[in-house]
């Protein structure tokens, strides 16, 4: 008989690797199965990309004016976006699968005491015991990932196809899926060692990691409704911070744009897309799973043996997850049918009931039925506590947030937006809704850049805590979600950011149901655009006629369709027009008039819910009046000095800034009856009319019209335009050629 | 040695081992009984280092064995349901015990899968629960251990395997001084099996002493007395005899005493019987006399 004894120092080192190698072989299948599913599909997909595109990315016939080296790197990329396709959902849920069926494999013995008598009477502590499992499953899963990335480089390497920034894009790609990699294993293993059976691993894995991202959309839904001029103040890696699987996900929806150094015959420069981390997610999942790795390690090593189908393991998490839980699911509840109903009894009642049910129901999982309810409901009552406690904060302005003004003197500077202005009530309002009170500016090579107004001097922050005061007023408090009877898609929508001389900012989003009674607000605005900050911002404030580029002419021939076109004008029709219009802004009425849109002829149905529904009238024309885009050399001075403060000096000189047309309104009579003029030979409309079941136009021909007639009261053609496409007395029956040139009608 | 000083091992608010002590000498066989729920398979898993203490401590050769890869080493654990990894069979399970207990001979290995006729390859779970035992104790025996801890080794055993496994064990006690720990509810089994024995009930060690010298203190003995005898001689009768139990049938008494053959005969016989016998007691009849001393009635259960 041989035997081969060690010595004891040999034994303690080797604990680690003997149960590293034991773990392989152990998980062998698994790995086996993953490891060739990644190295065999990876460069399987990437080559039967670079051949399925290979005619038409090298038939330079189809790239007339490209160079060569541009149609390279556009199929790079097409070779690429396909690889990452494929990593998102055949990669991606493959690995995860993979590594919850490994973990289940390898450290499910802790959730059952037949097992744990077993392994832990083995001659090997807890800690290598556990790492040795725990290294062998991310080997496992990683290598194959680094082997896969290398032969899809190697793949392209043979064919010349030159993937995006190649060496970094794919290396890097493969860097992130590591760490994500590394982050869920430990994840996992965390929520195996905590729990005493595999259900509760699994519940309380699948509670945090949806329970999660689900508490702080919900909470942040929550102070939506409540808070008046609520901005989110959550950053987006937080729904994901303690949701790995989820963060690994949108590791591959993130994109970076880069310069890949190949340029267009123009001379413009090819960007791509690429997947990635933020330098400050890379530093959170790196620090988080290394934390969490030391905890699990620490809690394995005092985790008691009989813990072991003990669903008693860990109660601090046990707690911590169910409260999560409930909260979620009782405000969330609370969001969904206080939304339905707009009432909010039915708000209050819901966060309790929603709250109590996932409570209930986590408990009865848990403690697998009513066993020791009673002893779980003082938790659930703090749970509610916080929940209340929570609401009434909201209830009573969150703690200050609503009244929240700075100080003038506190105050560096102001900036706002008004994204949408509705009801027009106003020329102010009209004015401030088509430039929405931002700098659309393009500059470099594809660069682009929206800039608000903002204030640097105080007379003009003055103005704009003026109206961010006029709007409070509008809010008193106390503040409840539901039931104010407003419908969030009809109010304006105005924005505002400080930045206070600590460096913070201060940023406000409201929508604000304004009405013809509302002088305040509209003096408000109306002397914001009077600053000459906001004028620099607004070129309205320095156009002429010869900023008129044209007018886009749109007509609906029917409730859901439209055609549309631009109509050239003289230089001299271009100033009539802008004179014009300028006139009509001064003295058109713009008083509210619920029911009427002026951008587009409409009729408004009234429903017994006090909803109003506008619907396209077919035949009326709209008018939009274009602008030219302004380059650099095009704008005065201080403008010229404004883009060299946002862009630089270099960038400034390549700018262009874009100009929003004007959609001239009904009110502006004067102009739409000389556009009505200038435009009354654009085009035949004509669609088919169900009613008559014939083609048929609302603007006569000139063959069909009396010349007379045309275009000497413009109202006409707006009068009725329903009348147009159903009577048949007033629509004309046309004779038109289609485009196979056979007549129809 | 195994060193067991004042121990406890609680589980919530059950106190399963309650401070108990008692000592282990190399080389022997030692027979752990007690009545369900005793604490007998929580004592063998402290001794293999699963259950860390609650009070008091555990020494094998001065070490204690929680978290302890040396002593755990020369300590191998069969518990009453031997646990397989899925989809395992001998052999794999040979793998994890050849990589983690560094006394592991493959010969031994071989010597005893042909002893017992199991086939390496067949999958345990497909296995009898019998064959599922043997398959436990050839991973075990191949460990070579120091100390082997056995829970309810003979269940499911035939008899001609229970014979084998003592064999063995016997075998490697007598060439290795192996000690061996084997706690049964089988009690004839450990009688002729065990040098040792000790009674656990309630999370406390009723006795624990070598078993000849239990045999040879504890007798049963039957007399006649005529006339019968009266209270005051029962009563001296037993300080006389330190009797465990003790039934009075009009002139015939029977008892069972903590006392040596030689000392109760010359004792009866001061009382002059009619008639009188005495037996050694058989392991299971100490068992429940000893049980019953402490309360664990047999009447009471079966009533």
């Amino acid at each position: 008989m041989t035997s081969t004894r060690s010595s004891r120092d040999e034994r303690k080192n080797g604990a680690f690797r003997r149960v590293f190698w034991w773990q392989l072989r152990n998980n062998r299948v698994f790995a086996v199965f993953f490891g060739l599913w990644t190295i065999i599909s990876m460069p399987i997909v990437t080559l039967s990309t670079i051949l399925g595109n290979q005619t038409y990315y090298t038939d330079m016939t189809n790239w007339e004016g490209y160079t060569s080296e541009a149609v390279a790197q556009l199929y790079g990329q097409a070779v690429y976006y396909s690889l990452l396709a494929f990593l998102r959902t055949g990669v991606f849920l493959v690995l995860l699968l993979y590594l919850v069926v490994y973990c289940c494999n390898s450290f499910g013995y802790m959730h059952t005491r037949r097992s744990v008598d077993l392994f832990h009477a083995l001659p090997v502590r807890r800690r290598p015991l556990l790492l040795g499992g725990y290294v062998a499953g991310l080997l496992t899963s990683i290598v194959p990932l680094a082997i896969g990335f290398g032969l899809c480089q190697l793949v392209c390497h043979v064919y010349s196809v030159p993937l995006p920034n190649a060496a970094l894009s794919l290396w890097a790609l493969f860097g992130c899926c590591a760490l994500m990699t590394f982050a869920c294993l430990t994840f996992i293993l965390f929520f195996m060692v905590t729990a005493g059976t595999l259900l509760d691993a699994a519940v309380s894995l699948v509670a945090t990691a949806v329970g999660w991202p689900l508490l702080w959309d919900v909470l942040n839904a929550t102070m939506n409704q409540f808070l008046p001029g609520y901005v989110s103040v959550i950053p987006d890696a937080f729904y994901t911070a303690l949701c790995p699987f989820g963060a690994f996900y949108e590791l591959f929806s993130t994109n970076y744009t880069i310069m890949t150094g190949v340029y267009y015959a123009d001379g413009s420069s090819i960007t791509a897309e690429l997947p990635g981390l933020g330098l400050g997610s890379i530093l959170w999942w790196a620090l988080f799973t290394v934390a969490l790795l030391l905890v699990t390690v620490w809690y394995y090593g005092r985790r008691k043996s009989e813990h072991a189908e003990n669903s008693f393991c860990a109660p601090v998490l046990r707690g911590a997850v169910r409260f999560l839980l409930s909260v979620a699911v009782g405000l969330g509840l609370a969001n969904i049918l206080g939304d339905m109903t707009d009432s909010n009894r039915v708000y209050f009642i819901s966060v309790v009931v929603g709250s109590l049910g996932a409570y209930i129901l986590i408990q009865l999982v848990w403690a697998r039925g009513f066993r020791k309810f009673w002893r779980a409901v003082p938790a659930y009552l703090l749970t509610l506590a916080a929940c209340v406690g929570f609401l009434y904060c909201l209830y009573t302005g969150g703690l200050g947030y609503v009244t929240r003004v700075p100080a003038q003197d506190n105050v560096v500077s102001v900036s706002f937006y008004l994204p949408g202005l509705a009801g027009d009530n106003s020329k102010e309002c009209y004015l401030a809704s088509q430039s929405e009170g931002a700098l659309d500016v393009s500059y470099g090579d594809y660069n682009w850049g929206y800039f608000t107004v903002e204030f640097a001097d105080a007379d003009e922050q003055s103005t704009v805590l003026a109206l961010h005061q006029a709007i409070l007023e509008k809010f008193p408090g106390p503040y409840l979600p539901f039931g104010d009877g407003t419908n969030q898609y009809s109010l304006s929508s105005i924005s505002v950011t400080y930045t206070l001389a600590n460096g913070s900012t201060l940023e406000r989003s409201y929508y604000v149901p304004l009405y013809e009674d509302d002088e305040e607000i509209f003096s408000c605005i109306a002397a914001i655009q009077k600053c000459d900050t906001y004028q620099l911002y607004d070129t309205f404030y320095s156009m002429d006629g010869s900023s008129v580029s044209g007018v886009y002419v749109s007509q609906y021939t029917s409730e859901y369709d439209y055609d549309a076109s631009n109509y050239d004008l003289t230089d001299e029709q271009k100033e009539q027009v802008w004179n014009t219009f300028l006139e009509d802004l001064d003295s058109a009425d713009f008083s509210y008039d619920e029911g009427r849109d002026d951008y587009i002829i409409q009729t408004a149905s009234e429903y017994a819910d006090g909803y109003v529904v506008l619907e396209s009238l077919a035949g009326e024309r709209t008018y939009t009046i274009g602008t030219n885009t302004l380059k650099y050399a095009d704008l005065n001075a201080e403008q010229q000095a404004l883009l060299v403060r946002l862009l630089g000096e270099a960038d400034a000189a390549t700018a262009e800034v874009y100009n929003y047309g004007f959609t001239v309104p009904e009110c502006c009579e004067k102009t739409r009856a000389l556009l009505d003029e200038l435009t009354k030979d654009y085009g035949e409309y004509y669609w088919y009319d169900e009613d008559s079941g014939e083609y048929v136009t609302a603007i006569p021909t000139e063959e069909e019209t009396d010349p007379a007639d045309s275009g000497t009261d413009p109202a006409d053609s707006s009068t009725d335009p329903a009348d147009a496409s159903t009577d048949e007395g007033s629509a004309i029956v046309t004779a038109f050629d289609t485009a196979d040139g056979s007549a129809v009608g | 040695m195994i060193e067991i000083l004042e121990y406890t091992k609680r589980f919530d608010n059950v106190v399963a081992l309650n401070q108990i002590s008692f000592q282990i000498q190399e080389g022997c066989i030692f027979g752990l009984v007690g009545s369900n729920g005793a604490g007998k398979s929580t004592l063998l898993r402290s001794l293999c280092g699963v259950y860390a203490a609650d009070g008091g401590e555990i020494r094998i050769d001065g070490e204690t064995p929680y978290e302890n890869p040396r002593v755990k080493d020369r300590v191998v654990f069969v518990p009453d349901f031997p646990y397989y990894l899925p989809q395992s069979n001998l052999r794999t399970m040979a793998d994890l015990y050849r990589r983690v207990y560094s006394g592991w001979s493959k010969d031994e290995f071989q010597r005893l899968c042909s002893l017992f006729g199991l086939n390496q390859k067949m999958k345990l779970h497909n296995m009898s629960k019998g064959m599922q035992r043997q398959a436990a104790l050839i991973c075990a025996l191949a460990a070579q251990p120091k100390y082997l801890l056995l829970d309810e080794v003979f269940d499911g055993l035939d008899p001609v395997m229970r014979q084998l496994l003592k064999r063995i064990v016997s075998d490697q006690v007598a060439e290795r001084n192996m000690t061996v720990i084997i706690a049964s509810h089988n009690l004839r089994e450990l009688e002729d099996f065990c040098d040792h024995v000790g009674l656990i009930h309630q999370g406390g060690v009723v006795f624990e002493q070598e078993l000849d010298t239990l045999k040879l203190g504890i007798h049963k003995a039957q007399a006649v007395f005529q006339p019968p005898l009266e209270q005051q001689q029962l009563q001296w009768l037993r300080e006389q005899l330190n009797i465990v139990k003790l039934d009075t049938s009009g002139s015939m008494i029977s008892l069972v005493a903590r006392k040596d053959e030689e000392t109760v005969e010359q004792v009866l016989s001061e009382l002059h019987p009619v008639f009188s016998e005495t037996l050694p007691l058989s392991l299971e009849e100490v068992f429940i006399s000893e049980m019953e001393a402490v309360g664990y009635d047999l009447d009471k259960i079966l009533s």
